[in-house]
C-alpha cells in the first residue's frame, strides 16, 4: 500500500467519524431528558453554582430560574428517569470536566430500588449513557451501568439503537443538536400544569431504620469516599413524595449513613409544613411528582435551605448570567400560567387522572 | 486425419445437432456462441460427436472441455 | 454469529489485520484457524466433528482413488464415499421427510395407527455446502480432472473456508487451488473493491431484504386476512426479498474473501433478467446448477441406464419424441436432486424443484401452442417487447414457485394460492390497505426507491462493473457515492436492538 493509498484510506475512515459523531447526537430521541442534557452541555464554563444530579422529581420540583431570581446563584439538574444511583459519580465527573460547582446535590429516591427492578428496562439506563457526549468517561460509564459484556457494544455506538430516527433530523430540535449542546430556556426545569390530588401517609412517627438494597449501599459508600477524597461539597436530598413507610425507613438509614461521612441529608418530607406541600393540589401525578404549584414552595425551601447551610454567591447583575436572567423572566411567565391552569382544574375538578394511575 | 478434416466433420455434426446449417465452428467456438448450446445440447452433441468419430470423451473431459479447438485436441488424441 | 452482526464486523477486521501482517506461508494456516473458529461459533462445538470427519474422509479417499489403477477399487471407493455423505445428510437433514411422509401416508390408509416422531438432529453449519464442495473435489480426482491434495491442513482449509460455510458459493477445487493456497500481499486495489461489494452486500440484506421481509411476512402470517391480491404482493415481494437476501449474503462473503486475495465463483449474474426457466437457473444459484450439471446431471445422461431408456423410447415414441421424453425423464431426476437439495420437505422439492421440471417440459411439449399463439399476437422472436416480456413471464413463474419455498409447506403453499383467489381485491392498491402490512408511507416509499436502486444497479452492471465506474470518477464523487451507501445501511438498514437477529433464509441449508 503506497503512502497516498494510507492517507486516502486514514482520511475516508475520519470523515466517516466525524460525520457519525454529529449524526448520532442529531438523532438520539429527542425529549426532556435531551433537552436537559443538551441544555447541561451548552452552559458557558464554570458557571452553575449547583448541579443537581437524581431522578424524575429534579427537574419538575427543583427550580434553577427561580434559585437565581430569588438567590442569585445558578442551579441546572443533570438528572433523567430511573436514575440508576451508579450513574451519579459518572454525571459528578462529567460535569466537573466544564464546571466548577460549589455544591452538588443528590436526589436519593432511586436508591431504595434495587438494580433488578431499575434495569428490567433499559430505557432507563441509556437515559444516562446515551445523553452524555462521547469520552473515556461514556465508556466508564457503560461499563460501569451495563452488566452484560455483549451488550456494550449496542451503547458505545449507540446509532444502533437510534438509526431508526433518522427520520426526525429535520426538526429543528434534533438537527440543532449536532454538537450536543443547545441552550435550554429555563435551563432543565420543566413546568408541569398537570394536577392529580393524592394523600399522603403521615411519615412523622417512623423512626426505624431499614436498610437500603445492598448494592445501593456500595454505591453510596464509593459516592461518599470520592466525594470526601476530592473534597467535593455535597448534599442529599428526598423531594415530598408519598412514600411508604419502608420507603421513610430506608430514607432514615441513608440519612445516618451520610451523616456519619460529615455530609448533609435533608429530608423534604419531615418538613412538609414548613413547605406548605399540599398533597391535594401540589403534584400531578398524585404524589410522587410536583407540579408547578408544588414546585414553587419545594424550590423556595430548598433555596433558603441552602444559602443558610452553604456558601452561595448572589451574582444577580452579573452581565454573563444574563441568559439566567432570561430564564427567571420565562420562568416567572409559565408559572404564572400554569398556576390559573392548575387552579381551574381544582374548581373544576377536571383532574389529570386518577392517583395511582 | 487432419485438423481441418476433424473441424469439416464437426461442423457437419453441429449442423446436424443444432438444425442449423450456416454454423462453422472455430478452435475458439464456446457454447455461449451458440444458441440452444445448453447443457442438455451438450450431451447431445458429445454422444452425436462420439458417433461420428468411433471415440469416447471421458467424464472429466465432458465436463472440463472449453471450446472447440479442445474438443478437437482430445479427438485428436484418441 | 450472523454475518450482518456487529461482532462478525469485529472477527473480519482483526482478521484482515493479523492476515495482512502474517508472513505468507502462515496466511493459509491462519485462515483454517480462523475458519474453525467461525464454525465453532455457529453452534455446539460437538458439531465440528461433522466436517472435520467428511474432509478426513475425503482426504483419504481423494490420495487412493489417485494412487490406485484398478478401475473397481476406485470405484468401489468413490461409491462409499458418496452413500456415507448422503447417509449423513439424509441423517442430519432429510429424516424428518421420510417420518413426515411415512406418517402422512399411514394416516390415510391407517388411521390410529401410532405415528413415528420427529427427529430433532442439530445439522452442522453449511453441510449442504460443505458436502457438496467437497464431493465435487472427489469427483475431479475419479475423473482425473484434478491432482489431489496432499496437505492435509492445506485440504482442511479448502473444506473449512469460512466465507463460503455459511450459504455458498459451492467451490470448485481446481478453480480456487490456485488463490487458496498462494501468499496474499496486501492489494489495495483488491482489498478496497472486496469492502465495496461488502457494503452493496449489507445495503441488499439490510435494507432491502429485511424491509421486503416485512410486509412479506405480514401477508403470509394470516393469509386468511391477507388474501387476493395481497398474496400477489407477498409474492413478488418475497422474489426480490430471498434475491436481495441470498445475492447480498454472497456479496458479502465473495466480497470478503476477495479483500483478502481470494477469488470465489459467482452465484448470481441479476437472474431476473433471464428469458427462461433454463437461463433463470443459469443466473441463480450458479453454483449449485453447476455442481449438479457436472456431477449428476451428466453422468445420468450418460450411463447406460440412460442410454438404454433413450434407446427404448426411441423405439415407442419415434426419435424425436423418444429422445425428449428420455430427456424429461433425467431432468425429473435433476430437479427432484435441486428441491430435495433444499431441504427433505416437499414445499422444497416441489417450490424449488419440481415446479421448475414441470415449467420446462410444459414450455417444450407446448411448442407448437406457443408458436401458434406467438404468430396470432404477431410477436417476432428478439424485439426488445417480446424480451421484456419473456422476462416478466419468466419472474412471474419463478415467484409463482418461491411461493412454495417460503410457505410453511407443501399444503400451505396450496393454501396460499387458494387464497390468492378466493378474493378480487384491486383496491387496496388505493385505499390505504398497503399502509398497514407494517410499513407506514415513508417506509414504503423507502421500499420502492431502493428496489428501483437495486434494479439501477443490475442495469448498469450489465455493461460495466459498479466498482470499475466508482474508480473511474474522481475522488470527490467516489466518497460522497461511498458515505451515502455506508450511511444507507446505517440509517435505512433494519438492525440493532428491537431487531430480531436479521439471519440468512438459506443460513439453514
Amino acid at each position: 500500500m503506497t503512502k497516498k493509498q494510507a492517507f486516502k484510506s486514514i482520511l475516508f475512515c475520519i470523515l466517516f467519524v466525524c460525520m457519525l459523531i454529529p449524526l448520532t447526537y442529531m438523532m438520539r430521541t429527542g425529549g426532556v431528558i435531551k433537552d436537559i442534557f443538551t441544555g447541561f452541555y451548552a452552559e458557558p464554563d464554570n458557571t452553575i453554582d449547583v448541579v443537581m444530579i437524581g431522578s424524575s422529581p429534579v427537574y419538575p420540583c427543583l427550580s434553577g430560574p427561580q434559585m437565581w431570581g430569588e438567590s442569585g446563584f445558578t442551579a441546572y439538574p443533570l438528572a433523567s428517569n430511573v436514575q440508576r444511583p451508579k450513574a451519579a459519580i459518572h454525571l459528578v465527573e462529567e460535569a466537573l470536566k466544564t464546571q466548577s460547582p460549589e455544591l452538588f446535590i443528590f436526589e436519593m429516591r432511586m436508591f431504595t430500588y434495587t438494580d433488578e427492578h431499575m434495569m428490567e428496562n433499559m430505557a432507563y439506563t441509556r437515559g444516562v449513557t446515551d445523553n452524555m457526549k462521547y469520552s473515556l468517561n461514556r465508556i466508564r460509564t457503560i461499563n460501569d451501568l451495563v452488566p452484560d459484556v455483549t451488550e456494550r457494544y449496542t451503547y458505545y455506538f449507540d446509532i444502533i439503537k437510534y438509526h431508526d430516527n433518522w427520520k426526525t433530523i429535520v426538526l429543528p430540535d434534533q438537527y440543532r443538536s449536532y454538537a450536543y449542546e443547545k441552550p435550554n430556556s429555563m435551563k432543565g426545569y420543566w413546568v408541569k400544569e398537570q394536577v392529580i390530588p393524592g394523600e399522603a401517609a403521615d411519615l412523622s412517627g417512623i423512626t426505624e431504620r431499614m436498610p437500603i438494597p445492598t448494592e445501593q449501599e456500595e454505591v453510596l459508600k464509593e459516592l461518599l469516599e470520592y466525594l470526601s477524597a476530592h473534597e467535593i461539597q455535597a448534599l442529599f436530598l428526598v423531594t415530598p413524595t408519598d412514600s411508604t413507610y419502608d420507603e421513610q425507613k430506608m430514607c432514615n438509614y441513608m440519612k445516618d449513613y451520610v451523616e456519619s461521612y460529615g455530609y448533609h441529608f435533608l429530608d423534604m418530607n419531615a418538613y412538609r409544613e414548613e413547605i406548605g406541600i399540599d398533597f391535594s393540589t401540589d403534584f400531578y401525578d398524585g404524589g410522587g411528582h410536583t407540579n408547578s404549584l408544588g414546585s414553587g414552595k419545594c424550590t423556595a425551601f430548598l433555596a433558603e435551605y441552602l444559602i443558610e447551610t452553604f456558601d452561595l454567591p448572589d451574582k444577580r447583575g452579573q452581565s454573563a448570567y444574563a441568559s439566567w436572567d432570561k430564564a427567571y423572566a420565562e420562568w416567572q411567565e409559565k408559572t404564572e400560567q400554569a398556576k390559573k391552569v392548575i387552579e381551574e382544574k381544582i374548581e373544576t375538578g377536571n383532574y389529570d387522572g386518577e392517583a395511582g394511575e | 486425419m487432419t485438423r481441418e478434416e476433424v473441424f469439416e466433420r464437426l461442423n457437419k455434426v453441429f449442423r446436424d445437432v443444432f438444425d442449423d446449417d450456416d454454423i462453422t465452428v472455430t478452435e475458439t467456438t464456446t457454447s455461449a456462441d451458440i444458441d440452444d448450446w445448453d447443457s442438455l445440447e451438450h450431451i447431445n452433441l458429445v454422444a452425436a460427436v462420439e458417433q461420428e468419430f468411433g471415440m469416447k470423451f471421458t467424464m472429466g473431459q465432458v465436463v472440463t472441455m472449453k471450446n472447440v479447438g479442445e474438443m478437437v485436441d482430445i479427438i485428436l488424441q484418441k | 454469529m450472523a454475518i450482518t452482526s456487529f461482532y462478525f464486523l469485529c472477527f473480519v477486521a482483526v482478521l484482515f489485520a493479523v492476515y495482512y501482517l502474517l508472513p505468507g506461508k502462515l496466511q493459509g494456516p491462519f485462515l483454517l484457524l480462523a475458519s474453525i473458529g467461525y464454525f465453532l461459533t455457529a453452534g455446539s462445538a460437538y458439531l465440528i466433528l461433522y466436517p472435520a470427519v467428511t474432509i478426513t474422509i475425503i482426504y483419504g479417499a481423494a490420495l487412493y482413488i489417485d494412487r490406485v489403477k484398478e478401475q473397481k477399487k476406485r470405484k468401489t471407493v468413490l461409491s462409499l464415499v458418496v452413500i456415507f455423505c448422503l447417509l449423513e445428510l439424509t441423517a442430519l437433514k432429510y429424516c424428518n421427510f421420510g417420518i413426515y411422509t411415512y406418517n402422512a401416508i399411514a394416516m390415510r390408509l391407517f388411521p390410529g395407527s401410532s405415528l413415528l416422531k420427529t427427529v430433532h438432529a442439530a445439522a452442522p453449519l453449511g453441510i449442504s455446502f460443505y458436502t457438496l464442495s467437497l464431493l465435487g473435489y472427489l469427483f475431479d480426482v475419479y475423473y482425473e480432472i484434478g491432482k489431489p491434495q496432499k496437505n492435509f491442513l492445506k485440504f482442511a482449509l479448502f473444506g473449512f473456508y469460512f466465507p463460503v460455510i455459511i450459504s455458498g458459493p459451492i467451490l470448485r477445487y481446481r478453480d480456487v487451488e490456485q488463490e487458496l493456497y498462494a501468499p496474499h500481499e496486501f492489494d489495495y486495489h483488491k482489498f478496497t473493491y472486496g469492502l465495496q461489494r461488502m457494503l452493496w452486500g449489507f445495503f441488499k440484506k439490510l435494507v432491502i431484504a429485511e424491509r421486503l421481509a416485512v410486509v412479506v411476512n405480514t401477508i403470509y402470517g394470516d393469509t386468511d386476512t391477507y388474501r387476493g391480491f395481497y398474496i400477489v404482493i407477498a409474492a413478488i415481494g418475497f422474489a426480490f426479498q430471498l434475491y436481495a437476501d441470498f445475492s447480498g449474503g454472497m456479496d458479502i462473503v465473495i466480497g470478503l474473501s476477495e479483500a483478502l486475495g481470494i477469488s470465489l465463483a459467482e452465484n448470481f449474474d441479476r437472474p431476473f433478467f433471464s428469458k427462461s426457466i433454463q437461463e433463470f437457473w443459469r443466473r441463480w444459484h450458479i453454483t449449485l446448477g453447476a455442481w449438479l450439471k457436472d456431477y449428476l446431471f451428466y453422468p445420468l445422461l450418460r450411463s447406460k441406464a440412460f442410454t438404454k431408456l433413450q434407446a427404448d423410447c426411441k423405439k415407442k415414441f419415434g426419435k424425436k419424441w423418444g429422445k425428449k421424453l428420455a430427456t424429461f425423464a433425467a431432468m425429473f431426476i435433476l430437479w427432484f436432486a435441486v428441491g430435495m437439495w433444499h431441504g427433505g420437505a416437499w414445499k422444497f422439492i416441489m417450490g424449488s424443484g419440481l415446479i421448475h421440471w414441470a415449467y420446462i417440459v410444459l414450455g417444450e411439449v407446448g411448442e407448437p401452442l406457443w408458436k401458434k399463439l406467438k404468430a396470432w399476437c404477431r410477436v417476432t422472436d428478439n424485439t426488445k417487447w417480446f424480451t421484456v416480456w419473456q422476462q416478466i413471464r419468466t419472474f412471474l413463474l419463478v415467484s409463482a414457485s418461491f411461493v412454495f419455498f417460503r410457505a410453511s409447506s407443501f399444503t400451505d403453499g396450496l393454501h396460499s394460492y387458494r387464497q390468492m383467489f378466493a378474493d378480487f381485491n384491486p383496491e387496496i392498491f388505493w385505499n390505504g390497505s398497503l399502509l398497514s402490512l407494517g410499513l407506514n408511507g415513508i417506509e414504503l416509499v423507502i421500499t420502492v426507491v431502493v428496489l428501483i436502486v437495486l434494479l439501477a444497479v443490475s442495469m448498469l452492471q450489465e455493461k460495466k462493473s459498479i466498482r470499475d465506474r466508482l474508480s473511474a470518477m474522481p475522488i470527490g464523487i467516489r466518497w460522497v457515492l461511498l458515505y451515502i451507501a455506508l450511511f444507507g445501511v446505517i440509517f435505512l438498514g433494519y438492525y440493532g436492538p428491537g431487531y430480531n437477529a436479521a439471519e440468512f433464509i438459506y443460513r439453514g441449508f
